[in-house]
């Protein structure tokens, strides 16, 4: 892909011919910032957790900011091509991401060879946490997770699991298999391209037992059984969930999704005075109670971590996948 | 199952919450503008006015929202009847009819057929919902991945239909469409034929690649024409001629009735959508229709079936959105946001607990539906006006809006370059006479099978019987069969009373000949 | 091409093009062959590149044709929308290649020059191969349809859009 952008091109065509454009680029000398619409970029198409989240959060953050803000979703290849656009755009505090921070940023870069690296984005603040959730069909069966590994340990292939390959769900997987001794070359997994045909295959009992991310799980909430839920304490959106360590298991797993409000490094380090207006507002948003109230009506999170928890979180789930990602491939 | 109670609950909620109809003419005109512009989708149109909704009450916001998707559902009949652009993949098969329909002037009829077509199986399907909106859930959560490959595999037997003069062509044309559909990360996560290209990773963009493929066969050619329609006397734009298409639709029921139940089955299924529901229904119409060889001409049937598909398959999607609060797709997704903005999360629990509402909704689509006869003729009266403006002026603004549309698909360059490329692919297709549509539908179906296959694959572990576990697939499997076979039974009849008629007029015009002789 | 006693006619374009495509296939088949040969990756591709190959091999022959058998097949067909045919005579063949070729030029354009020049451009060119030549129609025109149509993408879609004056 190419690195010009549009503002390249102009300086290379030159003035000349295209002296009349020069009326176009008004924002030579900068007025305090913000003085025009702000972009959020969204990595991921309409109609997604993230896309939901931003326009739900945008007219909380259009209050705070004073600019209205523009959305521009740009899917693609994992979230790789929305993180390149962002990155690639003028440091100058007009382009905001909301993305999947956790898994997407580092998967990308570990499979998929993405042209940049965990360092370049600055978490701002990343409020919603989704975790791996191992599920059956309500009708099913099985019990909880250790009749699953019970039966998995005499004949691996005695259960079909549904999971996305490439993915945390897919990391805790085979990390819960390994610590159980069982060989996960064995299992019979099928893979889906995405959560939601997942769910509703391991929901209408077509796998056995779906491993995927648990949040979207809570709208068919009657039609599952969760096994065990690939998280440290009690998750406040699913609390009936059993965790993983209540199964006798001992295992490492991923964290699924860190989802939330991301810059450009660079403008953190180069303009921090403009960072710390975006900072500031993001934070005000989000604790504002007509925000907190109307995106708690759409199961959408805003709960304030700031900038150092989020960016811990996040690093600390990056490496922990860096490590792992031999499972992966 | 069908709940009087909670249906003279749901006529209550209707009748007291009568301002909120207002919206119901908005939305349309919302959902027929986007879906009428190729590659805009009804996804972007109601991720749009998504907020505008927020101010609204619960009831108002779902009538408005759920008429954008209605007027939606059929917008893009237009451009593929007028201009032979499928606005999406779901009305690709209404091009195969409607354009040729347009070419012989009959642009007013395929219009009117279409739109008849589009809401009587609307109605048609939210009927059907309204009784089985409750077991529905537990019928679509039972399809898996078996059942799909053989719908999948069901509609590459279009191709069947469609014919060609080689047979080798187009075999290797549909292979090559299958390929190209499967570019890019598979479902167990293999990367292959990308080129290193990122935006290649989710495959080739199935709108742009359809629209360039479809470009250089037809639109270019309109360059050396000076209006679409040649014969001058037929470019009129005649509302008696629609409302004679529309009431033409009527002599066709079981067109209507077929349409509507393969696309409410198929439109349930998340992540099916209505994009392979059109391709079945048009195949088996023709398949089954006497009138089989002028599929294609222009015959009002065709339009009929792939219409009443992609219609009926809202219902469909919808029920699957209500019952299982599971969006089949991106339109279906916002519409759930919007729900839950207003505090109602749609699933099992929600039906069970507020039935009248549920009603509510499903009659107001019903009510939708009906006000889109009046308002989508009234659009298709002035669409239809493209026919009568020259090449010249119209044809830089059908591609023009044919390039930004493959734009707006995702926002990036990659989607005209896309179309261009496959513009070219086009070119060789057309000149060295492979039926382009093969690779069309190759393409929009390859990943489908890929996936479908490859999950049946990975469950049976590799064990052909057990399809026999699976009554769902064996059964659309013997419903496959059945249908060809008892058409490779009716060609044969068919053949032999052509061969018949044809001895006839041999016979007949050796008489005339002789007597012509004899004066 | 002579063989024994007949003339054959060889469609040399006919025999690029399969060219072409069997390159692609087997391209195709080998990259993904080299990505893995696990069942998940292969189940598909694999015997559809095969196929898709021996039925290229099917239609070789068919590019070679006996010359009076070719003379033959040239009578008039009646239209059929599935199997458009293009047009044959080179004025209309001319312009026909000429707008798919300005149309090349215009999506490779857009994110250089901005959609609004470009949109400007194509339209002007456009109509100018569709047999417009007056320019006080030309330019009004083409500068309607790019302001017209980028402001109204610009409302429809949620995505930005790289302009030079709009």
């Amino acid at each position: 892909m190419t690195k010009l952008t549009r503002r390249d091109a102009l300086k290379f065509t030159g003035g000349g011919i295209l002296a009349a454009g020069v009326i176009g680029m008004p924002h030579i000398a900068r007025a305090a910032y913000p003085d025009r619409p702000v972009n959020i970029v969204v990595p991921f198409a309409t109609g997604g957790y993230n896309d939901r989240l931003s326009r739900a959060f945008a007219p909380h953050l259009e209050k705070a900011l004073g600019q209205p803000l523009v959305i521009a979703n740009k899917p693609g290849a994992g979230a790789q091509l929305g993180h390149t656009y962002a990155l690639q755009q003028p440091n100058d505090g007009y382009t905001i991401l909301c993305t999947s921070a956790s898994p997407y940023i580092p998967l990308s870069i570990l499979l998929q060879g993405a042209p940049y690296k965990n360092e370049d984005f600055h978490m701002i603040n990343l409020p919603s946490r989704d975790y791996t959730l191992a599920a059956t069909s309500s009708g099913s069966s099985l019990k909880d997770f250790k009749e699953v590994i019970d039966k998995l340990k005499a004949d691996p292939g005695s259960l079909s699991i549904g999971v996305q390959p490439a993915s945390a769900d897919y990391a805790n997987l085979i990390l819960s298999m390994q610590a159980a001794g069982i060989d996960p070359t064995k299992l019979r997994i099928v893979t889906y391209d995405g959560g939601g045909p997942n769910r509703n295959a391991a929901a209408g009992g077509q796998v056995d037992v779906g491993f995927v991310g648990g949040e979207g799980f809570l709208p068919i909430k009657e039609k599952i059984k969760p096994l065990a839920m690939f998280a440290a304490e009690k998750v406040d959106w699913f609390p009936d969930a059993p965790l993983i360590g209540d199964s006798g298991l001992k295992t490492d797993f991923v964290e699924g999704s860190q989802r939330g409000w991301a810059v450009s490094t660079a403008l953190m380090k180069e303009q921090p005075d403009i960072y710390k207006v975006i900072e500031e507002a993001v934070s005000k948003a989000s604790q504002d109670p007509a925000a907190v109230e109307a995106l708690k009506k759409q199961q959408l999170s805003t709960t304030w971590y700031g900038p150092e928890a989020s960016n811990k979180a996040f690093k600390e789930n990056a490496e922990k996948m860096a490590k792992y990602i031999d499972l992966l491939k | 199952m069908f709940d009087f109670g909670a249906f003279s609950d749901a006529l209550g909620i209707m009748a007291t919450s009568a301002g909120s109809w207002g919206w119901i003419v908005p939305g349309l005109i919302v959902g027929l503008v986007f879906s009428a512009i190729p590659g805009v989708s009804i996804t972007m149109a109601m991720a749009i006015v998504l907020p505008m909704s927020l101010y609204m009450d619960f009831f108002s916001a779902v009538v408005f929202l759920t008429s954008v998707y209605t007027g939606a559902g059929f917008g893009g009949s237009v451009p593929a009847i007028l201009m032979n652009i499928p606005g999406s993949p779901a009305s690709y098969a209404t091009t195969f009819d409607g354009y040729a329909m347009s070419l012989k002037g009959q642009h007013n009829e395929a219009l009117g057929y279409a739109l008849f077509a589009s809401t009587i199986c609307g109605i048609f399907g939210y009927l059907l919902l309204l009784l089985v909106v409750e077991p529905l859930a537990d019928i679509v959560l039972g399809i898996g991945p078996v059942e799909m490959f053989a719908v999948a595999i069901w509609g590459m037997l279009l191709l069947g239909s469609l014919g060609s003069k080689y047979i080798t062509r187009g075999l290797l044309a549909a292979a090559l469409g299958i390929l190209i559909g499967t570019v890019g990360m598979n479902t167990a996560g293999f990367i292959r034929g990308t080129m290193g290209i990122p935006n290649l990773l989710d495959g080739v963009s199935p709108v742009p690649a359809m629209i360039g493929l479809l470009a250089a066969g037809q639109l270019l050619t309109l360059a050396s024409k000076d209006y679409i329609i040649d014969a001058e006397s037929s470019r009129e734009v005649s509302l008696k001629r629609i409302l004679a298409g529309c009431w033409g639709t009527m002599r066709y029921p079981g067109v209507l009735f077929r349409g509507s139940i393969i696309g409410i089955i198929i439109g349930a299924v998340p992540g099916v959508g209505s994009s392979i529901g059109n391709l079945i229904a048009y195949a088996e119409t023709k398949r089954t229709s006497k009138d089989s060889n002028t599929f294609g001409k222009g015959n009002p049937k065709g339009v009929i079936a792939a219409e009443s598909a992609v219609a009926s398959a809202e219902g469909g999607s919808m029920a699957t959105m209500l019952a299982l609060g599971i969006p089949g797709g991106g339109a279906t997704a916002i519409l759930l946001a919007a729900f839950m903005m207003h505090n109602i999360v749609p699933g099992p629990s929600f039906i069970q607990s507020q039935k009248p509402m549920v009603y509510a909704i499903i009659l107001n689509n019903i009510v939708q539906a009906i006000a889109l006869l009046g308002v989508g003729i009234g659009f298709i009266y002035v669409a239809a006006n493209i026919v009568r403006v020259r090449t010249r002026y119209i044809l830089p603004v059908i591609l023009v809006v044919a390039t930004l549309g493959t734009y707006a698909v995702d926002g990036q360059v990659a989607g005209p370059i896309t179309l261009f490329i496959f513009a070219m692919l086009g070119f060789a297709l057309v000149r060295y006479e492979y039926p382009v549509a093969a690779v069309v539908v190759g393409i929009l179906l390859g990943r489908m099978l890929e996936t479908e296959f490859l999950r049946s694959y990975q469950l049976s572990g590799g064990d052909p019987l057990y399809l026999f576990q699976r009554p769902a697939a064996l059964a659309i499997v013997g419903i496959m069969l059945a249908s060809l076979g008892m058409t490779a039974w009716g060609k044969r009849k068919q053949a032999k009373q052509e061969a018949e008629e044809e001895a006839a007029m041999v016979r007949l015009q050796q008489e005339q000949a002789v007597a012509g002789a004899r004066k | 091409m002579r063989i024994g006693n007949h003339t054959y006619k060889v469609d040399y374009g006919h025999l690029i093009f399969l060219t072409a495509i069997g390159g692609y296939v087997t391209w195709y088949l080998t990259n993904t062959m080299s990505v893995s040969t696990h069942v998940n990756n292969i189940l598909l591709v694999a015997p559809v590149s095969v196929f898709a190959l021996l039925m290229l091999l099917c239609v070789v022959p068919q590019c070679i044709q006996r010359a009076d058998a070719a003379e033959e097949q040239a009578k008039p067909e009646q239209y059929d929308p599935l199997s458009p045919k293009l047009p044959t005579e080179r004025r209309q063949v001319a312009r026909m290649l000429m707008l798919g070729g300005a149309l090349g030029v215009f999506v490779f354009s857009l994110a250089v020059i901005g959609f609004d020049v470009a949109i400007f451009l194509f339209a002007l060119a456009a109509m100018a191969i569709c047999g417009e030549r007056r320019p006080h129609h030309l330019v009004p025109f083409a500068a309607i349809i790019a302001v017209v149509l980028v402001y109204g993408f610009k409302a429809l879609m949620p995505y930005p859009m790289p302009t030079f004056f709009l």
